[in-house]
C-alpha cells in the first residue's frame, strides 16, 4: 500500500475536468441524504442519485495509476478498467458491520486492553456517500468480498461529522491512501520480502502499530484470514506472486547495476529501478522496502536471502 | 414467454426457496444509470451452481414443469415431494404449522412474461402480458401428480386459462420452453423414431423437456430435419447454419455437407469429420444446440428471424465434457447467438461462473436452519476471476487448496513478521515451496 496525495482543491478540479456537473450533482445528492437523515438511493424528486460516484471513477483510476489503493495490485487501465475498478467508499454509506467479531478477536491474541474496538452501527457515513474524499478506486476483492460496509476505529465513529476531516477523531483503524486526509501509507506499513508489517513497534506507537496490523489482516495482503470471516481460510496467492515477481525484475537490476561495465546498460537499469520503485508500478511498497533493505550494508545479506527465496519461490510456481 | 419469478415449496430437497430470474425484455426496460455496471452484461443468462444434492436439477424440472402450464396436468411427476425423514404424526402436525402445508404436497408459483408470440402475433413486437402460475404436485402413497391453480392469489381463472390456450396447439410458437437434462445424447442411429413419430407416445411439448425427466433421452439429430429445410426453406437453412457456428469455437467449424450416410460434416484442424465422430464434448454441445434449434425452427411463423424468437431454455451442467476453453466462452456465446432466448443453466464449473456477473448467479446451498436448500444471491461477483480464486470464494466454499498443517504454519510465519519478529519474509517464502515432511526441523 502506498498514498497518493492530492489536495481537496486538485481532486475537484480533476473532476470538474471530467464532469463539469458532477459536483453539483453531488451537492444536491448530500442534500437529499442529509434531508433523509440517511443514505437514500433517490433524491426527493425520485431521481436517482444512486452510482453517481460511477461518473468519476476514472479521476480515481488515474490517479492511481491503475492499481488497487489497498492491495496495489495493477488492473485495467481507465480505457478498460471501469468493470474491474469499484469506487470504495472508505468510510460506507448506509450502515457498519461490526468487524471485531469474537473470530477476528481471538486473531488477535496480543491485541491490547487500551485500544478500542468499534461494533456495528444501523446508519452509516451518509453525509460523506457523494464526497470525492471519501473515495478511492479498488480491486473487487478488496472492496466488495473483503472491504464490504465494515469500518473499524478506535474511538466512537462520528457519523454525523460535517466533513471526514471532522470525523478523524474517531480514529480510524483502516489506512486511507488517497488525498491528504491521513498519513503516508508507508510510514505505517513497510514489507519484509512479500510480508507486510507494521513500520511502529507496538512499544513505540501503539496505534500506529495497530493501524498497521488491523489493515493488513483485514485486506489479507498477507494472509491469516480468521476463521468464519469473509473471504477464505487461504491467503491471496496472487499478492504473493505479483510481489515475488516485482521483487526478483529489482533484485536482478540492483545486482546487475553493482557489475556493469556498459554504460548504457547501467543508465538502462538504473531507469528500471526507479520505473520499479515509482509509484505507477505495481507492489510500489514491496519493492521500496527491499531497496531499502539492499541498499543498506547491514541488511544487504537479509535482502539476497529474500531474493533467493523469492527466485525459490517463482520457480514453484510454474506449470 | 421468460420466466421472472419462481416460488417452490416442499420440492425434493427445497422446504422454501425462490428466486428472481434475468430476462431480455427486463433488462430493455430497466433504466437505470450507470447501467454499464447495473445491468448485467449478458441479461439472458441465469445460472445455478451448487454441490451435488443441493436442488440444481430439481430447480429446472420445477421450471419446466411450471412453463408446460395446464400441459402439466398429463405430466407424471417421480419423486418430487419432499421427503424428510420418517413422517411421524406430530413431525406432520409440526410441518403443517411451519408451512402451512401438508407434508404430501409441493407448491410451485411462477410469473411470467408473455412476449409478442404468446399472445398470438405474427411478428417481434414489445408486446408483453403478465401470467401468474401455480400448481401442486400431490402425493398419494407412492404416487404424485400435478394439480393446477388456475387462480393463484386473486387472478381471474378465465383470463389466465385463455392466456395459455396456443399452447395445446404443437404448431404454436407460442410458450417455446426446451430442456436438456445431464444425460441428454443424440441418437446417431438413422432409424432413431423422429418427434413425429414420439408424438405418439409423447406430446410435443413434453418431449421439449423431457432429458431434464428422463435419463438417456435422445436429442433430434441434424440429419433427421436439416436437409428437409434446406430443400424447403433454403434462408431459413441459412440462419441455422450460421447460428450453429456461431455458438462453436473458433477451432471447430459446421459445414454444410453431408457424409454418404447422410450425417453433417465438421471441419476441424483442417479434417472432416461426421458428427457421430466428433469428440463427446463437441456432441454433447452441438447435441443439444442443434436440437434447440430444431424447435425453434418448428414454429417459428414464416418471415421472422430465428434470433427474434423468444423462449425459455434449460441446461442441466452447461460445461458437460466442454474442454475449459470452451468454457470461457460457451455462455457468452450463447447468449449472443440467442439474444431473446431466457437460459437457466446450471453447472459445477468455476471457469464458467467466471464469465458472468454477481447477477447472473444463483447458488443453491443448505438453508440456514439446516432444514434442506436454498436459493441464494451473493453479495460479490468473481465475474473476470481465474479458477482458482472462484473455488475459493462463497460461490463454491473451497476453503483452501493447501493442508491445513501447512496452512497454520504460514499463518504462524505471516502474523510473527506482523509483530515485527525479524527474518519472517525469506522464512514465508521458502515455506510456500517446502513440502511438510523435506523441512529441515532445525529451521
Amino acid at each position: 500500500m502506498i498514498s497518493y496525495p492530492i489536495s481537496h482543491a486538485q481532486l475537484r478540479d480533476a473532476i470538474r475536468a471530467r464532469d463539469a456537473q458532477w459536483l453539483a450533482k453531488a451537492r444536491r445528492a448530500t442534500a437529499a441524504c442529509v434531508a433523509a437523515g440517511k443514505y437514500v438511493k433517490e433524491d426527493a424528486d425520485g431521481k436517482t442519485i444512486d452510482g453517481l460516484w460511477g461518473d468519476i471513477k476514472e479521476v480515481f483510476i488515474r490517479l492511481q495509476h491503475g492499481k488497487c489503493c489497498y492491495c496495489e495490485r495493477l488492473l485495467e487501465s481507465p480505457a478498460f478498467g471501469r468493470i474491474e475498478h469499484d469506487v470504495e467508499h472508505y468510510r460506507p454509506k448506509s450502515r457498519l458491520r461490526n468487524w471485531f467479531t469474537p473470530a477476528v478477536k481471538a486473531a488477535f491474541p496480543d491485541w491490547p486492553a487500551a485500544l478500542g474496538q468499534s461494533g456495528a452501527q444501523a446508519k452509516g457515513y451518509h453525509r460523506f456517500a457523494f464526497d470525492p474524499r471519501n473515495y478511492a478506486t479498488s480491486c473487487k476483492t478488496c472492496n466488495s468480498t473483503l472491504k464490504s460496509d465494515y469500518f473499524p476505529v478506535a474511538g466512537t465513529p462520528k457519523l454525523a461529522a460535517a466533513s471526514p476531516a471532522g470525523a478523524k477523531r474517531e480514529k480510524p483503524y483502516l489506512i486511507f491512501p488517497v488525498g491528504d486526509g491521513d498519513e503516508p501509507a508507508e510510514s505505517l506499513i513497510q514489507f519484509e520480502g512479500v510480508l507486510a508489517q507494521p513500520v511502529h513497534a507496538a512499544d513505540t506507537d501503539l496505534f500506529r502499530h495497530w493501524r498497521a496490523r488491523v489493515t493488513i489482516r483485514f485486506f489479507r495482503l498477507n494472509r491469516t484470514a480468521p476463521e468464519g470471516t469473509a473471504g477464505t481460510a487461504e491467503g491471496r496467492e496472487n499478492l504473493y506472486r505479483g510481489r515475488a515477481e516485482a521483487l526478483s525484475a529489482l533484485a536482478d537490476c540492483l545486482d546487475a547495476i553493482e557489475t556493469s561495465s556498459n554504460v548504457a546498460l547501467l543508465e538502462a537499469r538504473q531507469e528500471k529501478v526507479e520505473r520499479l520503485t515509482a509509484p505507477a508500478s505495481p507492489h510500489t511498497n514491496c519493492c521500496r522496502s527491499f531497496l531499502r533493505l539492499w541498499a543498506e550494508p547491514a541488511t544487504r545479506a537479509q535482502a539476497v536471502a529474500l531474493w533467493l527465496a523469492a527466485e525459490t519461490y517463482l520457480q514453484s510456481q510454474q506449470l | 414467454m421468460y420466466l421472472q419469478e419462481l416460488h417452490i415449496q416442499n420440492l425434493r430437497v427445497f422446504a422454501e426457496a425462490s428466486a428472481t430470474f434475468l430476462s431480455p425484455e427486463r433488462a430493455r426496460g430497466a433504466e437505470e444509470r450507470n447501467a454499464e455496471e447495473r445491468k448485467p452484461e449478458y441479461p439472458n443468462l441465469n445460472l445455478v451452481l451448487g454441490n451435488n444434492g443441493t436442488g440444481k436439477s430439481t430447480l429446472l424440472k420445477a421450471i419446466a414443469l411450471a412453463c408446460l402450464g395446464p400441459l402439466a396436468e398429463k405430466f407424471s411427476p417421480y419423486l418430487l415431494v419432499r421427503r424428510s425423514g420418517k413422517p411421524t404424526p406430530r413431525k406432520r402436525a409440526s410441518a403443517i404449522v411451519a408451512t402451512g402445508l401438508p407434508e404430501d404436497r409441493a407448491v410451485v408459483r411462477a410469473r411470467f412474461q408473455c412476449t409478442w408470440q404468446d399472445v398470438g402475433e405474427k411478428k417481434p413486437s414489445d408486446t408483453s402480458a403478465a401470467l401468474a402460475w401455480a400448481f401442486h404436485i400431490n402425493r398419494t402413497g407412492d404416487e404424485e401428480s400435478v394439480e393446477l391453480l388456475y387462480a393463484p392469489k386473486g387472478e381471474v381463472p378465465e383470463a389466465t386459462r385463455a392466456l395459455w390456450a396456443p399452447i395445446h396447439q404443437n404448431s404454436s410458437p407460442a410458450f417455446l420452453t426446451v430442456g436438456y437434462g445431464a444425460t441428454r445424447r443424440v441418437d446417431t442411429d438413422p432409424n432413431a423414431p423422429t418427434p413425429a413419430q414420439r408424438l405418439r407416445t409423447l406430446p410435443l411439448r413434453h418431449q421439449r423437456i423431457q432429458s431434464l425427466f428422463t435419463e438417456g433421452y435422445t436429442l433430434v439429430p441434424l440429419g433427421h430435419w436439416l436437409p428437409q429445410l434446406k430443400a424447403r426453406n433454403p434462408g431459413r437453412f441459412k440462419q441455422v447454419f450460421h447460428r450453429i457456428n456461431e455458438v462453436l469455437p473458433g477451432d471447430i467449424r459446421f459445414t454444410d455437407r453431408l457424409d454418404g450416410t447422410g450425417e453433417y460434416l465438421f471441419e476441424q484442424q483442417g479434417a472432416r469429420v461426421p458428427f457421430a465422430a466428433l469428440s463427446d464434448g463437441c456432441r454433447a454441445y452441438i447435441g443439444w444446440v442443434a436440437d434447440l434449434l430444431y424447435h425453434i425452427c418448428f414454429g417459428c411463423p414464416s418471415g421472422v428471424k430465428l434470433v427474434d424468437n423468444c423462449g425459455i431454455v434449460l441446461v442441466d451442467e452447461v460445461d458437460l465434457h466442454l474442454h475449459p476453453d470452451w468454457q470461457r466462452t460457451v455462455l457468452p456465446r450463447l447468449a449472443q447467438a440467442f439474444p431473446r432466448l431466457q437460459f437457466i443453466a446450471t453447472t459445477h464449473s468455476p471457469i464458467v461462473v467466471g464469465t458472468l456477473q454477481r447477477g447472473n448467479l444463483w447458488v443453491c446451498e443448505p438453508a440456514p436452519d439446516g432444514n434442506g436448500s436454498v436459493l441464494a444471491q451473493k453479495e460479490t461477483g468473481v465475474h473476470g476471476l481465474n479458477a482458482d480464486q472462484i473455488l475459493l470464494t462463497e460461490y463454491f466454499g473451497l476453503k483452501t487448496s493447501r493442508a491445513a498443517p501447512k496452512e497454520r504454519q504460514l499463518d504462524r510465519i505471516a502474523a510473527a513478521a506482523e509483530r515485527k519478529v525479524p527474518g519472517q519474509g525469506a522464512a514465508f517464502l521458502r515455506s510456500l515451496v517446502t513440502p511438510l515432511e523435506d523441512e529441515d526441523p532445525h529451521d
